[in-house]
């Protein structure tokens, strides 16, 4: 379990890197960024990848790392630790819902070194951070030496451990929109041990209009899919309504119909497509309550 | 003030904590080479050819030895028995066995370069037909785990008292279990690893090994065997380990191999096991399958237990088939069976070798007897505290005879327990009659509560023989060698604790050294929970005779026929405090005065002592469990709400350490009973190679403990001690079991499988039978 041998470079300026990123890929060597290495770094001690240069963006704080507010929205570098988001109070008043996922991810340890955008770029559909992404359609920035563009996370996720990042590319900063007015937030999920990655995981956004009836209710599901997957456009029937947990729960049992999640020694296809369903009722009521107790 | 009894402080923690710990990984030799093994990715092959050419020619690569480079004896049988059909494995065999067997090393001057040439190794298989699950082994026309061995059966192993099928026959109420135990690593924090460098310079050649071992002078022996010299020319010692739990018990391969390649390179070699190859290729346990029956009275007495079980054992036999040996002495346990009767089939399978994992086929034993008794209870309507008070075996009724023969061929005699007091003990601390109220309310809503209790009892404390040898310097001190070696337990300070009370010396005169087959001549280990019994006792035994001759010695220099008192680190007069001696004058006087002087004395010469103690037979010592969990019917999840344990192991030399280890051994079987589990495919490919797939609980899964202890002292060594290592494993997956068992009534799901999978509950509550019951909502 060591690595193959690879040359490390730290740039510490973006533009160097980028430009390093640029040139090595040019010149067709393969290469990875090295974030908090947290996911990256086993891959390579087990050989599963075999980059010849590892660019490391770790001096990359002060063009990567800050959490700043914005009119309905809140940017955040790419190289944002997740104890930083975790104890930060401005994400906890206008995004709760990342709190609550940075409590499940991993320990301590892989918090205070692993980051935003090595959790987005690395994809895996049972994480917390891409479901939220995906639930909030949160927009991410990709730089390249020579061009930026930013795309809304639909667009971000392709399959599994997969997104539309050139590989001259890296993921600078991710716009999340704040929790509107009249609206809760909640995550829930299952894993094995408390930090495991989920077996299943649901995450929901719901607005109330003045009269209590939801006027907007969004949601994803990680796990049961190659990326996380938004169910938001079959919670129509709920608009509208004022909807008891035993209605969540009937249309959840449809809406989970379709899923075809692929089984493992821990969790089947059944098992897993039985939990989406537990868990997604239980993350629209909790954000109903929200809304309510609030 | 007397230490033993007390929560004396463990004396190498600081070190540890600090991070100044020395295990194999920390020595660093001039000239030392790495280690990396080629390992077959087939779960049985024969080797064809190994290519080495562009390997030998990678960067760093010093050599490359191969089932090519020489042919080998297998490994020695470490514990016959009458109807094993022992196959012990072959380094560099032609035919490899399990996946993970290594075929060929590459010795390189890093790891990172050897791991280089192994991926450059070539290897041609000819694949051979494998088979991995024992039922499967059994059945006509299995492939064969061994192509030139007609049978995939290892051993048959039997047991009767009385005759069971009779009583069963005429028993008035029969209740039956099945359970599957799923396999399990033994998982320590530190993996095996072995630093082996020759000598050649002297009059003979030695072998300096260091290992992360248990068994020290074990290997000592073996490599005398296997090299053909003699004990004096090598030297087996192990550094701080940094836990075992029976993995580095055995003799493997890899302990061979480093060894004999660091003689043919003439340098110091280095092998650090990784985790991958840790789950891969040091020993699993536990996987047993029974169908076990119980008969009784219509008031719950056992009239007689018969059970036959498959017991899985891998491709080899590295410790014997001592696990289900074990099992089977122990079903009874401390309940009385009158008619009992066992047959347990010892399987070879294509997979990694199974032997003792702390607990060595006793929870397996606990589980059957226990779920035994909770099925009967559930039949009779009794409570299962109240069945179980109704068969324990009475406090006068020690020392008890089982009718049994026990592992060691001698009949099997209970020595001493109050299990009547260790159950009352158990539902007061574990508040048994408050949580079954409790509980009653929640059962049909979607978190259920159920209650199990489980107890069980630990043959400890085993022999042959272990040695202390206890000398007083010149500085007063006092230094202990024993044979057995440390991995965690705390050694350095029980046997100290034990030592300063013999001498009324302050614990930190007293130096515990361990782990060094050239300290001491003999030695057995430590496992089997052993080393505070056994090398306890020898320690006690050695410093009573070595005070005895400082007694002697100083009456004689004081020129007193009074009598005399140890104290501070003095042999004085009492009541004369003034006329007195030092241990280290004593020990100088004792050394003789000066070169050429005659030696006057009427001791001999030294202040040492070193005496053996051979236990008559094992002390049994005893655990209850009682567990409160509750099982999210939704998700099938189990969280555990309270544990509870009383304990009796004897006299406690620390009970803090005891208690420590009774936590260690309950968090064991939290992860048996609900999360780890080895699993193979069909073929025999690894499916759990790391802790993301082999899932060891994490302190949030090891929920705080009540732990209690009752002390009666074992009749059979000078201490009243009984071993404590492995009980904690032993009845809590048991009650682990009961509990959720207790929690799913309503829906009637038996548990057959352990661990317990959250998946393998939702499924079992949604395909229940029961009908009078409302099923869970996903809410
Ligand atoms: C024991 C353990 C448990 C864990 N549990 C969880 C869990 O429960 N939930 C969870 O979500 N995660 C979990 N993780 C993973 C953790 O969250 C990682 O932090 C995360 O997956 C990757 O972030 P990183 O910064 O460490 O990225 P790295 O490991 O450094 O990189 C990951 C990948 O992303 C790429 N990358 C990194 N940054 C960028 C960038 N800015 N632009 C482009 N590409 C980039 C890298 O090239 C690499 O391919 C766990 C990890 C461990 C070790």
């Amino acid at each position: 379990m060591k690595p193959c041998a690879f040359q490390l470079y730290t740039p510490s300026t973006l533009e160097d890197a980028l430009e390093a990123l640029w040139e090595l890929t040019e010149e067709g060597r393969s290469v990875k960024v090295l974030a908090g290495g947290q996911s990256l770094i086993p891959v390579l001690n087990m050989r599963l990848a075999t980059p010849d240069v590892l660019i490391d963006l770790n001096e990359l704080d002060s063009d990567l790392n800050f959490i700043s507010p914005d009119t309905n929205h809140i940017k955040i570098g790419a190289l944002t630790r997740h104890y930083q988001l975790e104890t930060s109070p401005l994400i906890s008043k206008n995004v709760p819902i990342i709190t609550e996922a940075e409590r499940l991810i991993g320990h301590v340890a892989i918090r205070s070194r692993g980051t935003l955008g090595g959790s987005l770029a690395h994809a895996d559909p049972s994480a917390e951070l891409p479901l939220v992404a995906s639930l909030l359609n949160a927009r991410m920035t990709l730089q390249s030496k020579h061009a930026t563009r930013t795309i809304p996370a639909a667009e971000f996720f392709l399959a599994y451990l997969m997104t539309s990042m050139e590989p001259t590319e890296i993921l600078t900063e991710i716009t999340i929109p704040t929790l509107p007015g009249r609206s809760g937030q909640s995550i829930q999920e299952f894993a094995l041990r408390h930090g495991d990655f989920a077996i299943a995981v649901a995450g929901a956004q719901v607005t109330m209009d003045e009269d209590g009836c939801i006027s907007d209710a969004r949601l994803t599901l990680g796990g049961v899919g190659g990326t996380p997957l938004d169910m938001s456009a079959s919670l129509a029937p709920l608009v509208g309504s004022r909807p008891l947990p035993e209605d969540i729960e009937r249309l959840m049992k449809e809406i989970c119909q379709d899923l075809e999640p692929d089984g493992d020694i821990h969790a089947d296809s059944a098992y897993r497509k039985d939990l989406a369903i537990t868990l997604s009722t239980r993350a629209l009521v909790d954000g109903l309550q929200k809304v309510k107790d609030s | 003030m007397n230490y033993v009894g007390q929560d004396v402080r463990r004396v190498n923690d600081g070190r540890l904590l600090r991070g100044h710990g020395q295990y194999i990984a920390d020595i660093y030799r001039p000239g030392m080479a790495y280690v990396a093994f080629v390992r077959s990715p087939h779960p049985h092959a024969r080797v064809k050819a190994v290519d080495v050419k562009q390997a030998e020619k990678v960067l760093g690569v010093l050599g490359i030895y191969s089932v090519d480079s020489d042919l080998f004896p297998p490994l020695p049988l470490l514990f016959p028995y009458s109807t094993l059909d022992a196959i012990t494995q072959t380094p560099f065999g032609r035919e490899v066995h399990h996946v993970g067997e290594p075929v060929a090393m590459v010795v390189a001057d890093s790891r990172y370069h050897a791991e280089d040439g192994v991926a450059a190794v070539q290897v041609e298989y000819e694949l051979l037909p494998s088979v991995a699950e024992m039922t499967r082994a059994m059945q006509k026309g299995a492939p064969r785990v061994h192509s030139q061995h007609p049978s995939n059966q290892a051993a048959i192993i039997m047991q009767d008292v009385g005759d069971a099928m009779e009583a069963m026959n005429q028993s008035p109420v029969v209740v039956t279990c099945d359970i599957k135990m799923g396999r399990v690593s033994c998982a320590p924090i530190e993996t095996r690893g072995l630093l082996a460098e020759w000598n050649e310079a002297g009059n003979e050649p030695e072998l300096h090994v260091y290992a992360a071992t248990q068994t020290p002078h074990m290997m000592q022996r073996i490599y005398a065997e296997l090299f053909q010299i003699n004990e004096r020319q090598i030297r087996v010692q192990a550094p701080d380990v940094g836990g075992a739990f029976g993995a580095k018990e055995p003799f493997y391969v890899e302990d061979f191999l480093i060894a004999w390649v660091a003689r043919e390179m003439g340098r110091p070699v280095v092998w650090i096991e990784d985790r991958l190859e840790h789950l891969l290729t040091s020993v699993h346990e536990r996987e047993q399958l029974h169908h076990a029956k119980m008969g009784l009275t219509h008031d719950g007495r056992i009239l007689s237990v018969t059970d036959e079980f498959l017991a899985n054992t891998g491709a080899y036999v590295p410790w014997g088939v001592i696990v289900p040996i074990i099992t089977s002495t122990l079903i009874p346990g401390p309940y009385k069976v009158p008619n009992y009767s066992c047959k347990g089939t010892v399987v070879y399978t294509n997979t990694t070798p199974l032997a003792p994992y702390r607990g060595a086929g006793r929870p397996q034993a606990a589980m059957v007897i226990n779920r035994l008794l909770d099925r009967a209870a559930a039949v009779l309507d009794l409570d299962s505290a109240l069945i179980r008070e109704r068969n324990l075996i009475q406090p006068s009724e020690f020392p008890y005879a089982t009718g049994l023969m026990s592992r060691e061929g001698t009949p099997m005699v209970l020595d001493s327990g109050d299990y009547p007091a260790l159950l009352k003990m158990l539902k007061e601390a574990g508040e048994y009659a408050r949580w079954q109220e409790a509980k009653g309310g929640e059962s049909t809503s979607a978190r259920a509560i159920g209650v199990g209790i489980a107890i069980g009892i630990e043959n400890t404390g085993m022999g042959p023989h272990e040695g202390a040898t206890v000398t007083v310097g010149t500085d007063g001190h006092i230094t202990v060698i024993t044979g057995a070696a440390s991995q965690g337990q705390g050694h350095e300070t029980t046997l100290a604790q034990i030592a300063a009370d013999a001498f009324a010396a302050p614990m930190d005169w007293v130096h515990v050294i361990e782990g060094d087959s050239q300290k001491i001549a003999y030695g057995t280990g430590t496992f089997a929970s052993r080393t505070a019994v056994v090398a306890g006792s020898a320690v006690k035994l050695a410093s009573d005779q070595l005070r005895g001759k400082m007694i002697d010695l100083a009456a004689y220099l004081l020129k007193s026929g009074q009598p005399l008192e140890m104290a501070e680190g003095t042999i004085r007069v009492v009541g004369d405090p003034t006329r007195c001696i030092s241990f280290g004058n004593l020990a100088l006087a004792a050394s003789g005065q000066f070169p050429g002087s005659s030696y006057t004395l009427p001791t001999a010469p030294g202040m040492s002592a070193t005496t053996y103690f051979t236990p008559a037979g094992a002390t049994y010592a005893a655990g209850g469990h009682m567990v409160v969990v509750a099982v999210d019917r939704v998700t099938g999840k189990v969280e555990i709400l309270s544990y509870t344990a009383v304990h009796d192991a004897g006299t406690l030399i620390n009970p803090k350490i005891v208690t420590g280890q009774i936590q260690g051994g309950i968090s064991g079987g939290i992860g048996t009973a609900l999360l780890e589990e080895i699993r193979f495919d069909d073929e025999g490919q690894l499916l759990t190679g790391s802790f993301m797939d082999y899932l060891l609980p994490t302190t949030r899964d090891v929920p705080d403990m009540t732990i209690q202890h009752l002390s009666t002292p074992s009749p059979l060594n000078p201490l009243g001690a009984k071993g404590v290592g492995e009980s904690g494993a032993i009845p809590s997956p048991s009650a682990i079991v009961a509990a959720v068992e207790d929690a799913l009534k309503v829906d009637m799901v038996q548990i057959n499988n352990i661990p317990i999978q959250p998946m393998m509950v939702r499924n079992s509550i949604l395909k229940s039978v029961a009908t009078d019951r409302e099923a869970p909502t996903h809410g």
